[in-house]
C-alpha cells in the first residue's frame, strides 16, 4: 500500500523558475519513497534506480554544491536542459525575452551552493492522487514506479533541507 | 559556431540545439514533449557527430556519464551563446538583483555613510558584514512593488547566527538593494541572551525582535511608532517646513535614526523602512559582551 506522501528532490533554481516564471506550477517527477534503498526489497519502490532515488540525488547535489564541483555531470546536465526550456517557453510566447535572459543568468551563475542546493520535496499523495501521470517504463532508468505532477502548487507540498 | 547548423539563422539555432537537449534528457519536462516525433533526427545526429568531434570523444557513447556531460555542457554552451547577448548580462543581474534573485554573492556590497558612521565603530568592521551577506543563513529581500512603491527604497535583509558561540549572538544587516549592489546601511550584532529570539523565523523577524528590546518610540508626520515598513505616510504641510522624523529625546541617551525614504509628491512620503535605536541603552549593552565600542558620540548614562 503506497504510503501517505511522495517525495522529489529538486534543486533551489528550479524552484526560483517555475515560481517566479512560470506561474508557481511546479512540474516535478517524484517517489513513493524517500531512500528506495531503505525499503523492502520485495516492494515495487524498491526498484527504483539510484539515479532517480530522490535520496540519493539530494546526497550528490548537496556533495557538489559542498564541494562547489564546477564539473558535476548532473548540473552540467541540468543547467543545460534548464536553458533549453528557457528557449523553448520564450519560443512559445510562455515567458518574455527579458525572463530568458534572467534565466539564463541564474541557470549559468557561479555560485552552486545557492542556486543548485537540492530541496526535497514533500508532497502529501491525497492532495494530488488524480494529477498523478506514471512515467512510462521507456522512459525510467529502472522499474520502480515514478511518477510526474505536471502542476503542482506551492501550497501543495512542503520544502526539506537536511544537514 | 556549429557547422551543422551554420545554415540557419540565429534563432532557429538556437530552437534546434533547444530541442536537442530536450530530447536528449530532460528531467524537467513534460515527457509527453519526449514523445514528439522528431523530424529532424538527421539534423540532430551531425549536431552530436560534430559536437563529439570538436570534443575529441573518440568512443563515442552517449550512455557514458562523462562523454554525455561534456555534450551535455557543449549545448549549453552554444545555446546561451545564441540566446543571451553578452551585452544584456549586466541589465539582466540588474533585474535579477532588483527581484532578490540573485545569489547573496551576486551582489557589490558597499558600505553606506550610515553604516561607517553608526555601525562599525561598534564593532563591527565591514569584512564580518561582507561575510554575513555572501554566507547569510537567513535572507530577506522585501519588494517595495508589492506595496506600490518604488523600487529605489528596496529593502534587503541578510542575517548569520552564531549559535555555538560561548555567547551565542547573530549578526543582522540592513541593506538598501539597488540593482545588483546592496549598499549597507546598518548593521548589528544582536547577543541571544539581549534579545527574545524564541520566535524568530526570518531576518525581518529579528530586527523586530531587536526593536522591542533596543527601539525607541518615534514619529514620522504625525504617525507614531516604533517600527516602520513599507507605509506612505500623508504630509500636512511641504516636507522642507517640518522634520521627518521627531521623537522624545530622554536626558542622558543617544539615539541613531535610520530611516529609508523617498517624496512622493509634495503631501506625501513612501517610507521603505524606519527605526530609532536607543544607541545608549544598545552599546551599553555591546560592552557588557566585550565588544569594543569606538563611537565618541554616545552617552553611556
Amino acid at each position: 500500500m503506497p504510503g501517505p506522501l511522495l517525495f522529489s528532490t529538486n534543486p533551489f533554481i528550479k524552484l526560483l523558475i517555475q515560481e517566479k516564471y512560470r506561474g508557481d506550477k511546479h512540474y516535478v517527477w517524484c517517489s513513493e519513497s524517500f531512500d528506495c534503498t531503505k525499503i523492502s526489497a520485495y516492494s515495487g519502490a524498491s526498484l527504483v534506480a539510484p539515479s532517480s532515488n530522490p535520496a540519493e540525488i539530494y546526497r550528490q547535489l548537496k556533495e557538489e554544491c559542498k564541494r562547489s564541483e564546477k564539473h558535476s555531470a548532473r548540473i552540467r546536465e541540468m543547467r543545460t536542459t534548464i536553458q533549453a526550456l528557457a528557449s523553448q517557453w520564450e519560443a512559445n510566447k510562455e515567458i518574455s525575452t527579458s525572463d530568458k535572459e534572467e534565466i539564463f543568468v541564474m541557470a549559468s551563475d557561479p555560485d552552486l551552493a545557492t542556486y543548485w542546493k537540492p530541496l526535497i520535496y514533500a508532497i502529501p499523495r491525497a492532495l494530488v492522487d488524480k494529477r498523478l501521470v506514471t512515467v512510462p517504463l521507456s522512459k525510467r532508468a529502472s522499474f520502480g514506479i515514478e511518477y510526474n505532477i505536471p502542476d503542482l502548487t506551492r501550497y501543495e507540498f512542503d520544502i526539506i533541507e537536511l544537514d | 559556431m556549429l557547422t551543422a547548423v551554420k545554415q540557419f539563422d540565429r534563432k532557429t539555432r538556437e530552437g534546434i540545439l533547444a530541442k536537442l537537449a530536450l530530447e536528449l534528457g530532460n528531467p524537467f519536462a513534460d515527457s509527453s514533449r519526449t514523445e514528439e516525433k522528431v523530424s529532424d533526427q538527421e539534423i540532430y545526429i551531425r549536431i552530436l557527430d560534430e559536437i563529439k568531434e570538436r570534443l575529441n570523444l573518440n568512443r563515442p557513447s552517449i550512455s557514458n556519464e562523462f562523454a554525455r556531460a561534456r555534450v551535455f555542457e557543449y549545448l549549453g554552451n552554444e545555446i546561451r551563446q545564441l540566446a543571451l547577448d553578452s551585452n544584456h548580462i549586466a541589465e539582466a543581474r540588474r533585474r535579477l538583483g532588483n527581484k532578490g534573485l540573485l545569489s547573496s554573492r551576486g551582489y557589490t556590497v558597499k558600505f553606506g555613510p550610515e553604516f561607517i558612521d553608526l555601525s562599525e565603530p561598534l564593532g563591527l568592521p565591514r569584512s564580518d558584514v561582507a561575510s554575513v551577506i555572501a554566507t547569510a543563513d537567513l535572507i530577506e529581500h522585501l519588494l517595495p512593488d508589492h506595496k506600490g512603491q518604488d523600487e529605489s527604497n528596496a529593502v534587503s535583509l541578510f542575517v548569520k547566527t552564531y549559535q555555538h558561540a560561548p555567547d551565542p549572538y547573530s549578526i543582522l544587516v540592513d541593506g538598501n538593494r539597488k540593482g545588483a549592489e546592496i549598499a549597507v546601511r546598518c548593521g548589528l550584532r544582536i547577543f541571544h541572551s539581549d534579545v527574545d529570539v524564541t520566535n524568530v523565523r526570518s531576518p525581518l523577524d529579528l530586527l523586530r525582535a531587536f526593536i522591542d528590546r533596543f527601539g525607541h518610540e518615534f514619529s514620522v508626520a504625525q504617525k507614531t511608532g516604533k517600527f516602520f515598513l513599507y507605509e506612505t505616510i500623508q504630509i500636512a504641510s511641504p516636507m522642507a517646513s517640518q522634520k521627518l522624523v521627531e521623537f522624545r529625546q530622554d536626558a542622558g541617551q543617544s539615539f541613531d535614526t535610520l530611516i529609508a525614504f523617498r517624496k512622493a509628491g509634495q503631501s506625501a512620503v513612501e517610507i521603505g523602512i524606519a527605526y530609532v535605536i536607543n544607541i545608549s541603552q544598545y552599546a551599553a549593552s555591546l560592552l557588557q559582551h566585550g565588544i569594543r565600542v569606538t563611537r565618541k558620540d554616545i552617552k553611556l548614562g
